[in-house]
């Protein structure tokens, strides 16, 4: 029996492999709060969702602001779902106040 | 400075409004943003923005194009300031030409709308309440796939 919930595979064995480690980019309050303005993640599920959860659990502090940010993955704005490939870009855009 | 603009240093106004002229324009728009005093009874003494530049670009060209289609402007230009932005400074520039004068005046609006809700760029406000970054509350970030709005701002037939 697996001790941690492994994330659903598309017909793929997941069971051997490690989590990806990704560098995310942090702007603003986001950074303020943190204390940097990128930080190393290891997400358990290797997707947008799993990334918030593993940024969540890293850092508490931000748990508010994250809730109300967008994650983009190379450039472009991401849904939950999407799978982050290693080597992916990413940032989080907490809400914007250009102008 | 080109179509579209992330600028460390002043922005050229001048620049951006003649950048837009042609003989196809009749009309054409130069809005500013610059950094206000006060705020309600609150006073400012300095704006730093900062910007993940590459998506901001990405936004900006992407609020150009729709712009250009939805109001048939004949011009368009895009500029934000980066860094510190002292009182009376401009942070923000928004040059349209069109045939007319309401396509204009209506392109404008809308691209300064959408700028506000879709680009990522942040202001840190210095002055009277402390030293803090403004992120609107009750404002999500853009979700993927979210369009610039067209709404309620479609230009007059």
């Amino acid at each position: 029996m697996q001790q941690e919930a492994s994330p659903p595979s598309a017909g793929r064995d997941n069971a051997a492999r490690l989590p990806s480690r990704f560098t995310v980019h942090l702007f603003a309050g986001m950074a303020a709060t943190v204390g940097q303005r990128s930080v190393a993640i290891q997400p358990q599920e290797p997707t947008v969702a799993g990334l918030r959860a593993a940024l969540e659990e890293t850092f508490p502090a931000i748990e508010a602001l994250l809730a109300r940010s967008a994650v983009a993955v190379n450039g472009r704005y991401a849904a939950a779902d999407v799978f982050l490939e290693p080597g992916v870009e990413i940032a989080v855009i907490p809400p914007v106040s250009g102008g | 400075m080109g179509d579209v603009t992330l600028s460390h240093g002043p922005l050229d106004t001048g620049f951006l409004l003649a950048a837009v002229a042609s003989e196809a324009a009749g009309a054409n728009v130069l809005f500013t943003g610059t950094t206000r005093r006060t705020t309600g009874d609150q006073t400012t003494e300095w704006l730093d923005y900062e910007a993940y530049e590459p998506l901001a670009t990405t936004e900006l060209n992407a609020l150009r194009r729709a712009a250009i289609a939805q109001f048939g402007l004949t011009g368009c230009a895009l500029a934000h300031r980066l860094g510190r932005v002292a009182v009376g400074e401009t942070s923000v520039a928004v040059a349209v030409s069109a045939a007319h004068r309401r396509e204009a005046f209506a392109a404008a609006s809308w691209l300064m709308d959408e700028l506000k809700r879709r680009v990522p760029v942040w202001k840190h406000e210095v002055g009277s309440a402390g030293a803090f970054w403004v992120h609107p509350a009750g404002e999500a970030s853009p979700a993927p796939g979210d369009q610039p709005q067209g709404g309620g701002d479609e230009p007059a037939q």
